[in-house]
């Protein structure tokens, strides 16, 4: 495949760019789901996402995409040779088709070693191939509920367990969901929604301006995709240094006590049941900090991240008509209004 | 072609857009063929495969694929002939790597499910296929999906629809009119194209300029759902029309045949419209966006990429107009689209399970043939099978010569996939709003229906409702999900006048007819106090209106609807209860309306799921 398009060349979608570049600097956010129209850019900036993400250190050979420092106990390179030659390899994307089986996802038994040396192998599947990078779902809320079930399973607990066919076999598979759709098509189950980190909406422009710039950047981009890429270099350098110092930096930014009871007013004025709600506002609001390159969260932080934690994660009256997008709104300006 | 006999406008579009697809084979989405089965559409294919030929000097990829293809046979999986000779996994291609490079055409698109329509849709994004092994195969192909949809409750998945680039309609074209000249075709196309590998590049190298860039982002604004993808198909096609003109730069002229081909927007109405009321055209782009492509700005102070002279300037202009002036034609062109909001979720979360199924998704491996007939499937059977290789045969091993080992399989190792199909249940109301429905039971059946409406949301199941006052039945609401639609039909509910039972009981199966199509399962709750007035003439006959009302019921019963009659009669009738016997619905005599009561009949009967309902 052609180099992707690059992601700071996408106009305008702020909103979906910023969660994107938070789950990839603080993956414990759960992941984002893009829900919005056809044509507005999900996939290309899932996929142009991949491109700004430091390369990983790792074993070749390795098909767990262990990590040399805590490698998968299952893996028959990493565990049993340690010294094993290092290579650097981009961060996994990893796309999981709609038509994927449960085999392909968690991995299964591996039928051409068995068929050759009698041996009982496992044959990974795709959460090990995304471990420490990617898992994006296209069209998240057509895929089977029992696949969303064991990948939003796997994406919380960090470990995929497979027991099947006389296989035992438990491999690390922390990787960053991102899952798109068009809510028009089908939606998905509160529980599955709750899951995710941060949910964004997505519209096409509606302004000439920024559409006429939209197809003159993908003309070039067809055009000529190497020279817009060079075009671009320097823009996309500056988005992956900010990644990588955010990586360095999220878990030592400061956020103070009264932001955490503003948080938690917040969460309870919605009414969000548990805890995730909060976890994921603070979680969200250390990841924009960092990226801000700032050492302490501050209200604004917080007031902008709040919208994409908590707006799928409202009790959603069926019969109300106003949208939950409204509803966080006039919370936050209820809150802010406090503080 | 133009020469001679004047060549139907609608068959020259389609020789044109022909031409641009060869031209764009493997660049552009492909094309929306509306067309009956037909010698015209065969014609047409027919010309286009002679075309791709012609373009690339070898025959090409021609592959049909009819939409019940399961998806792992898109994307590929293991070759069984080839697994069970060797001994080893063999995989073969799937239909769209085969496709690579070729056509791909796509009977009967309308049926196609949504995941194979997302599998599509991908690889024409991607121009590559992931196969089910993983492995990456290159797919760069066109599609020509085969519409064959007739009403408004049957449209292409929304995933394939909007990344066809064009849109061509054959219909009620005769086979008259549908001329071509073989080798004409051929050489006219053989003389323009650059040659089957730099295509790509000589459409590359066309220059749009930037007010034709202004013109199709306008163009695409204006249209229903605003799909930005409209406006890079525009451009894409414009500048593949200029190359077939042997020209390096697009005019309007260009543009204005793109979006002829691409939206399938009928020429003659843009034309009038831009003809008739120009200037209301102008003023309704002005109030469409703030800034409509400033007519006055020159091109050339941009570079020499903008050669645009006056004219074309001025068609650019009338472009814009026209297509906000013809929104009513692209109202027209919304509304499947609109309609298919409700009726794309074909996998919704709820609804009668299909167990057993040929089709679906597969939901798990089986020891047991769900169906019959069913096919064990290689790879599961293969992993049952060898773990107990060495005992069956304590010589299982690969020799030193490299001879293929023994497999002994027992019919004990068969495994099956299990389909899950899920139906989608559709509940239709229909609601006696007569005067002898008196006016408070009316409000309380309004509130029993919101209540349900809530529930089927969170269900995911579809609702239609229906009401019957005066002499006619009419259709408030078609199946929907969207509640907030339903809600509002429900408030504006009038009341009063005569009772119409029969009609509500016909207009009722019209519509459980249409959900069943669809493949979903209808279930049609009447509300109503069973003493229908009015025949099906719309006549008020009492004897003849219950006698229709009878007749209609068997039919339902026999057609096999599930439903149940609500009696919100204050004194349950005979008559009423021989009705719903006849129609062979679940009776539910409520002399006190509760909302909560009917939600859980409803719900209960919604729940069974279907074939356990009217026929028992």
């Amino acid at each position: 495949m052609a180099k992707p398009y690059p992601f700071s060349a996408i106009v305008g979608q702020d909103e979906m760019k910023e969660a994107l570049l938070m789950a990839a600097v603080e993956p414990a956010l759960g992941g984002v789901l893009v829900f919005g129209d056809r044509g507005t850019g999900k996939s290309t900036a899932v996929r142009a996402l991949a491109e700004l993400v430091p390369e990983l250190l790792g074993t070749r050979g390795c098909r767990y995409n262990c990590d040399p420092a805590q490698p998968a106990e299952p893996c028959p390179i990493c565990a049993t040779a340690p010294k094993s030659e290092r290579i650097k390899r981009r961060a996994p994307m990893v796309d999981l088709p709609l038509g994927a089986t449960e085999d392909r996802v968690c991995g299964a038994l591996d039928i051409e070693k068995a068929l050759v040396s009698g041996e009982r192998a496992f044959e990974p599947g795709l959460l090990a191939k995304a471990h420490r990078g990617f898992l994006y779902v296209d069209e998240v809320n057509l895929l089977e509920d029992h696949l969303v079930d064991l990948l939003l399973d796997v994406a919380a607990s960090g470990v995929n367990v497979v027991e099947r066919e006389g296989l035992s076999v438990r491999h690390p598979a922390r990787f960053v969901l991102v899952g798109s759709g068009n809510p028009e098509e089908g939606e998905l189950r509160p529980q599955l929604l709750d899951r995710f980190g941060l949910s964004v909406d997505v519209a096409s422009p509606r302004d000439i301006a920024s559409r006429i710039e939209v197809l003159k950047r993908r003309d070039a981009y067809e055009h000529d995709p190497d020279a817009f890429h060079a075009t671009w270099a320097k823009e996309e350098h500056r988005l992956a240094a900010r990644i990588v110092a955010g990586r360095k930096t999220v878990h030592q930014v400061v956020l103070s006590e009264r932001l955490m009871t503003m948080m938690a007013h917040l969460c309870m004025q919605l009414g969000v049941d548990g805890l995730r709600g909060e976890l994921t506002l603070m979680r969200a609001a250390r990841a924009k900090a960092a990226l801000s390159k700032r050492m302490e969260v501050t209200v604004e932080d917080v007031l902008a991240v709040a919208p994409m934690a908590l707006r799928h994660r409202l009790r959603r009256d069926p019969l109300d008509e106003a949208g939950s997008k409204s509803r966080v709104d006039r919370a936050i300006s209820e809150v802010a209004g406090h503080a | 072609m133009e020469a001679a006999d004047p060549v139907h406008p609608r068959w020259a579009d389609a020789l044109l857009a022909a031409q641009v697809l060869v031209a764009g084979a493997g660049l552009i989405g492909g094309v929306r063929l509306r067309a009956g089965v037909g010698p015209v559409r065969d014609r047409w294919l027919e010309m286009v495969s002679l075309m791709l030929e012609a373009k690339s000097g070898a025959p090409m990829p021609w592959i049909r694929i009819p939409s019940s293809s399961a998806t792992g046979r898109l994307t590929g999986g293991i070759d069984i002939t080839a697994t069970l000779t060797a001994g080893r996994p063999v995989h073969e291609k799937g239909l769209l790597a085969r496709a690579d490079g070729g056509f791909i055409i796509l009977g009967m698109a309308e049926r196609l499910p949504a995941a194979s329509a997302a599998i599509i849709g991908r690889a024409l994004d991607d121009r590559e296929v992931t196969g089910s092994s993983g492995g990456r195969q290159p797919a760069r192909f066109s599609i020509v999906a085969l519409d064959e949809s007739t009403g408004e409750d049957e449209d292409l998945p929304p995933a394939l629809a909007e990344r066809l680039t064009l849109d061509l309609r054959l219909d009620g074209l005769s086979i008259h009119d549908a001329v071509f000249d073989r080798d004409a075709a051929r050489q006219a196309l053989a003389e323009v194209l650059p040659g089957p590998d730099n295509a790509g590049e000589a459409i590359g190298r066309v220059r749009v300029g930037d007010a034709l860039i202004e013109a199709a982002a306008a163009i695409s604004l204006a249209l229903p759902a605003s799909p930005i993808r409209r406006a890079l198909d525009l451009v894409r096609v414009a500048r593949i029309l200029a190359m077939l003109d042997g020209r390096d730069s697009v005019d309007g002229e260009h543009l204005t045949t793109a979006v002829r081909l691409c939206l399938g927007m009928s020429l003659n109405a843009a034309e009038q419209a831009q003809a008739e009321d120009q200037p209301a055209g102008q003023d309704q782009a002005q109030d469409l966006d703030d800034q409509p492509p400033p007519p006055e700005q020159p091109g050339d102070d941009q570079s020499q990429t903008d050669q645009i002279t006056e004219t074309d300037l001025s068609e650019v202009d009338m472009l814009v107009a026209a297509a906000a002036a013809s929104r009513a034609v692209l109202a027209e062109l919304d509304r499947p689209d609109r309609s298919t909001a409700s009726k794309m979720a074909r996998t919704g979360k709820s609804g009668g399970f299909k167990s057993g199924s040929r089709r679906g998704r597969p939901a798990g491996i089986v020891s047991r043939p769900p169906y019959n007939e069913a096919r064990p499937d290689v790879v599961a059977t293969l992993r049952a099978a060898i773990p107990w290789q060495r005992l069956r045969n304590p010589d299982f091993a690969l020799g030193a010569d490299g001879s293929v080992p023994q497999l002994r399989i027992l019919p004990s190792d068969f495994r099956y996939i299990r389909f899950r199909h899920r139906t989608e249940s559709t509940a239709i109301f229909a609601v006696d709003a007569s005067g002898s429905t008196a006016m408070e039971r009316l409000a309380e059946a309004k509130g029993a229906i919101e209540l349900l409406l809530g529930d089927c949301y969170v269900r995911r199941d579809h609702v239609a409702l229906i009401t019957f006052r005066g002499l006619t039945a009419e259709t408030l609401l078609e199946p929907t999900r969207s509640l907030v639609r339903a809600k509002r039909s429900l408030t504006g509910l009038p009341g009063g006048g005569p009772t119409p039972l029969a009609g509500a009981i016909r207009r009722s199966l019209e519509i459980a007819g249409m959900v069943q199509r669809r493949g979903q399962s209808p279930l049609i709750v009447y509300l109503t106090d069973g003493s229908g007035n009015i025949a099906l003439d719309g006549k008020p006959d009492r004897i003849r209106a219950r006698e229709d009302a009878q007749m209609l019921a068997r039919q339902g019963a026999a057609l096999g609807y599930r439903s149940i009659l609500i009696d919100i009669s204050r004194r349950p009738r005979e008559t009423t209860r021989e009705l719903a016997r006849s129609m062979q619905a679940q009776y539910c005599p409520l002399p006190i309306v509760s909302a909560s009561a009917v939600n859980a009949i409803v719900s209960a009967e919604l729940q069974k799921g279907p074939g356990q309902g009217a026929r028992q």
